[in-house]
């Protein structure tokens, strides 16, 4: 079996961020593999627009009545702040991994680094069943919509995985590589299109047998989420090559760790 | 160190009956007469045991109970049996008298035949957690309720986390999740596709949300938007704030939908829960059908896991759990399913016997404990401790009564509870109102238990007198005897005793005289020749002590010699003040004469107590008589060094003199009495004979032979009376005489109502028997007055005379002599009275 490459580790977070999850996530990540640590910190050029047009409204969401925001003046230092601490909390990490790293900001997801072994991680808040619908950020809509790999960090425990491979056979090993890559498992279920398929990848991988338990791939989007609410994985793995709306369901309706292989 | 005259010691059975003729009659039946010495073999009464023969002590039977203890053991009895409210029991009586083996024995043999009370536990009160339950469970079914509850949790947090992983249950929680989802979804999409419709966008931003003009996706530059025409921005504003008010609305709707959401899950949790938990309560439910207070509990446990499944599913609820001790403190979301038993009598036969040696608040009536958690001290029904109450309820509860009275609040606790008839644990700072922080409160239990208290008559008398509950709470006095009567049946009851003791402690055999020394032991005791001391534990040491030394000598079986060995050893540890008294005594530095004759001086005895050691010796009384009116000084009492019953003595004195010679006419002297070389406060009247006798001596200017001390008090009507410490005070005065060789005159003068109490030591037995000392009771004033002066007494005749040549006579001659010299002051005329020398300021 192939083994997945790492050479960059690239952690990414806007300001509605929680940076230390993703940030010990990335720099895990990167001691394994020997790879360097670079933060990115995405301010969105929206938001410094956001905050000079008066006639914006802005409406908080911590209460359960709406509440006037923040004002636009006050935007640009809460930008300012949490990119400090995202520098901060990168500096920590890779201090206790005794990792090389950088720091930068960024206006336009366009900048973010993507090439060939780049890992991005990206930190998107927990979501529990009982949390309050936001939209989408616009940086996690832009790592699922480009087709670079990257981790979506939501900080969810546990040793199980799934790997869902699209219905091209010949990226099935690799993502299995990736899920080997990425942390010790206990049992990955790796959700499979045909019963030829299967035994190819039993065949590739036979030195992973007792990880490994091969399902068929359910149909319908509803189906495949029904499936995963039952095996309750901690990380999802998808490739890059997968359908959009299935990327995009995948992304907003789950609660683990996606990553996502190109 | 306190000298003393009598040493307040009450007086012998007996003592008031001297001088009514009775004493004198029976004197004479018994080999002896006043005025004479008695017979040496009359000293110390050898123990002899009846019927009984034996070789060694190994050949007497064992002795169950108690000797001569008849109503203390009958009292004992029923206050054991009757069980009704406040007839608890109070044992008293001397230390060493058996008290806590025959309460003990008898105590067992009530018990072993009474049933095995009930189990009690304390449980969580799922409604009000601050006062746990108690359940009162039959005996032997507290720990089965406790096992299965901690079984049951222990499943539980197996079978509960499973159930919640089985797909049926992720597969309803998914739909309920989505449906909630999809409800946001719904709403905020459709806002967000009206928004777009009219250029709008619905930005999330990191304080919230935000509705801002966009341009191909982006939001609008604000230079851009200034170049707007009016109108635009106008119409944009206003759409924003329509869309505002529409967003507002949605968001308010949120928490009606999540709470929606939590009871649909609610739900789903109880009945996944209860499919679980009902199959796991069936069986314990089965085990304890019987007992309808249990079976709530075990309702109201299902109930409360129903409620808090989530403390199963979350691994990692109680993170705070390490804390704490594990092993005391159990898992902190699962405590409140434990079962605290407090009392478990599985194991016991019969009713419980509890000797409580630490009667304090909480040992009594139980305690909270509290465990540190984060800096804070907290406590459940699981830290609860019960109490020596808990322990002896249904049974019997023994406590030391001066243990009890100076415990912490013990004797109080005791007293709640008997009155209440219940045991509630309160912790003293909540009974003293010393601190108002939430504690428990838990469910008194029932009581019904019978208390014995052991302790020193005073103890029983201070109480009955200073505290009003206490005779209501111990109805039942068991008063147990200091001595029992001497007798042949009792004697040998007593062989049988040192026997049973002396095989009880392991120790060597006694072989008859062995037997019949520690016998007398006791006699001497006891203080008096016609009883048997009850303090058996005395002898038991006497016996040890002897043991040893006779396994020292390498005997087999211990004889009178080891006993005698072991009093002398005994003695000598602890008489060696008595020793540099006579020392002193010896080398003339406290002057006390054995020969020869004085006016005015006497030998009295004084008995010292010291650190249980008591030892007589001699005290030298002098007395001076001069002209006065009738005072009689009493140099002690000036000094504040005589006690009050030493004063009384010497008032009797004035009492006797007035009556015998100042019938006719006022008494014109003046007489002072003092105990020479004497710095220590002097109590008891035993003493007052002597100071009689030395006061007519000096009135009499008869000397008085130093021969001889004298130990009695004496009444106003010049009779001898009984006093205590009469072997002491001989055995002391013998030593002095001994030290300066035995004449044949020396002896010492007693009153005849104490030659029953005569138990001197063998050498001065020994001495009496060859004629070099003697002991000779008195009845009267007279009968000492002749022994001591060597001239008759004298009796008063018709005329109010005394005959010639007599005490009285000469006494009476100088009182008349001191009264004509009184009668010139008389007839002066009236004035101012000149003060004289011998009035008192």
């Amino acid at each position: 079996m192939t083994e997945f490459e790492i050479k960059r580790v690239v952690i990414a977070c806007d300001a509605a961020a929680d940076v230390q999850l993703a940030a010990a996530a990335a720099a895990a990540l990167a001691a394994r593999h020997g790879a360097p640590l670079y933060g990115i910190f995405f301010e969105d050029e929206n938001l410094h627009r956001l905050a000079q047009l008066e006639i914006a409204a802005h409406i908080g969401l911590a209460a359960d009545i709406p509440l006037p925001a923040a004002p636009g003046d006050v935007l640009n230092d809460i930008l300012h702040m949490r990119g400090g601490t995202m520098r901060r909390a990168l500096e920590t990490a890779a201090a206790r991994h005794h990792l090389s790293w950088s720091f930068d900001r960024v206006l336009s997801t366009e900048s973010l680094p993507a090439s060939e072994g780049d890992v991005l991680v990206i930190e998107a808040a927990r979501r529990p069943f009982s949390g309050r619908w936001r939209p989408r950020s616009r940086l996690l809509s832009s790592m699922v919509g480009n087709a670079n790999t990257f981790l979506l960090r939501r900080g969810r425990e546990g040793r199980v995985t799934v790997v869902m491979t699209p219905r091209d056979a010949a990226t099935c090993e690799h993502l299995v590589s990736a899920v080997l890559a990425f942390a010790e498992r206990d049992q990955t279920v790796v959700f499979m299109s045909s019963a030829a398929q299967i035994r190819d990848l039993a065949q590739r991988s036979a030195e992973y047998a007792h990880k490994l338990m091969f399902e068929p791939r359910p149909d319908e989007i509803a189906d495949i989420l029904l499936r995963l609410a039952q095996l309750d994985p901690n990380l999802l793995v998808v490739s890059a090559e997968e359908n959009m709306k299935v990327r995009n369901a995948l992304a907003d309706a789950t609660s683990c760790d996606l990553l996502v292989v190109k | 160190m306190k000298e003393s005259g009598m040493v307040g010691e009450p007086l012998p059975a007996g003592a008031r009956e001297v001088g009514t003729g009775s004493d004198a009659a029976s004197a004479d039946k018994n080999g002896w007469q006043t005025g004479a010495a008695i017979p040496a073999e009359l000293l110390r009464r050898a123990a002899a045991f009846g019927d009984l023969t034996f070789t060694t002590s190994e050949d007497l039977p064992l002795l169950t109970g108690l000797v001569g203890q008849e109503r203390a053991v009958e009292a004992v009895e029923f206050g054991i049996a009757m069980q009704r409210p406040g007839f608890n029991v109070f044992a008293f009586g001397p230390n060493g008298s058996g008290k806590r083996s025959l309460v003990q024995e008898l105590l067992e043999q009530r018990a072993a035949s009474a049933p095995v009370p009930s189990d009690w536990c304390y449980v969580n009160n799922f409604g009000d957690p601050r006062r746990p339950h108690c359940l009162e469970l039959p005996t032997g079914r507290a720990v089965p309720l406790r096992d299965a509850m901690k079984h049951l949790v222990s499943e539980l947090r197996i079978v509960l986390p499973a159930a919640f992983e089985r797909e049926d249950y992720r597969s309803r929680r998914e739909v309920i999740d989505q449906q909630f989802k999809h409800r946001q979804d719904e709403a905020f999409g459709e806002l967000e596709r009206k928004a777009e419709a009219k250029s709008i966008g619905l930005l999330r931003t990191p304080t919230g949300l935000a509705l801002a003009p966009v341009q191909n996706g982006e939001v609008m530059p604000p230079d851009a938007f200034k170049r707007l025409p009016g109108e635009d921005r106008q119409r944009i504003g206003d759409e924003i704030a329509t869309l505002q008010t529409e967003l507002e609305g949605i968001i308010r709707q949120i928490p009606s939908w999540e709470r929606e959401h939590r009871d649909a899950v609610r739900k789903l949790t109880r009945d996944t829960t209860a499919g679980v938990v009902s199959g796991l309560f069936t069986d314990i439910r089965r085990g304890f059908d019987d007992l309808a207070d249990v079976s709530a509990y075990l309702e109201a446990v299902q109930q409360d896991i129903l409620e808090h499944a989530d403390d199963f599913i979350a691994p990692n609820r109680s993170e705070n759990q390490a804390a704490a001790p594990s092993d005391i403190a159990g898992e902190f979301p699962f405590r409140r399913y434990q079962v605290n038993v407090v009392v478990d009598n599985s194991q016991s036969r019969g009713a419980p016997i509890i000797w409580e040696d630490r009667p304090t608040h909480q040992n009594l009536v139980g305690r909270l404990e509290h465990l540190a958690r984060l800096g804070t001290l907290i406590t459940d029904f699981n830290l609860i401790v019960p109490g020596a109450l808990h322990r002896a309820n249904g049974g019997y509860l023994v406590l030391d009564a001066r243990r009890l009275l100076t415990a912490n609040f013990g004797w109080e606790a005791l007293k709640q509870s008997l009155r209440a008839g219940e045991i509630r644990i309160i912790s003293l700072e909540q009974m003293l109102s010393l601190a108002s922080t939430v504690s428990l409160e838990p469910e008194p239990i029932p009581l019904q238990v019978k208390v014995v208290l052991i302790g020193p008559p005073p103890v029983y008398y201070i109480l009955a007198d200073a505290d009003p509950d206490f005779l209501d709470l111990f109805k039942v006095a068991a008063e147990f005897e200091e001595r029992l009567d001497r007798s042949p049946e009792t004697m040998a009851l007593y062989a049988r005793l040192v026997a049973t003791s002396a095989r009880r402690n392991q120790l060597r055999p006694l072989d008859h005289d062995g037997v019949a020394r520690v016998v007398e032991e006791a006699v001497r005791i006891g203080g008096d020749g016609d009883k048997l001391t009850t303090h058996v534990s005395t002898l038991s040491d006497l016996m040890q002590e002897a043991d040893h030394l006779a396994g020292i000598a390498g005997k087999t079986v211990m004889g009178a010699s080891d006993i005698e060995a072991a009093v002398r050893a005994r003695r000598r540890r602890a008489d060696r003040l008595y020793w540099r008294l006579q020392e002193e005594i010896e080398r003339q530095t406290i002057r006390i004469e054995t020969d020869g004759e004085r006016i005015g001086q006497i030998n009295g005895l004084s008995v010292y107590t010291l650190g249980g050691m008591s030892f007589g010796h001699p005290t030298r009384i002098t007395a001076q008589v001069r002209f006065g009116r009738g005072e009689l000084v009493d140099i002690e009492r000036e000094v504040a060094l005589g006690g009050p019953i030493h004063s009384k003595g010497v008032l009797i004195l004035s009492g006797f003199l007035g009556g015998r010679f100042g019938r006719s006419g006022p008494l014109s002297l003046t007489a002072s009495l003092v105990f020479e070389q004497s710095y220590g406060m002097v109590e008891g009247d035993s003493a007052s004979a002597a100071e009689l006798f030395a006061l007519m001596s000096a009135l009499s200017e008869t000397p008085i032979r130093q021969c001889f001390a004298v130990t009695g008090s004496v009444d106003q009507l010049g009779r001898i009376q009984a006093i205590g410490g009469v072997n002491e005070k001989i055995e002391g005065y013998f030593d002095v005489c001994q030290a300066r060789g035995l004449t044949g005159h020396q002896g010492v003068i007693i009153p005849a109502t104490n030659v029953r109490h005569l138990m001197l030591r063998s050498d001065i037995v020994v001495a009496a028997k060859a004629g070099q000392f003697r002991v000779i009771p008195i009845d009267t004033v007279d009968q000492g007055l002749e022994l001591l002066i060597g001239l008759p007494a004298g009796s008063i005749d018709i005329t109010g005379n005394y005959p010639e040549g007599t005490v009285n006579r000469r006494v009476a001659a100088r009182l008349a002599a001191l009264a004509r010299q009184s009668r010139p002051s008389e007839s002066r005329p009236r004035g101012p009275r000149r003060r004289r020398e011998d009035e008192r300021d």
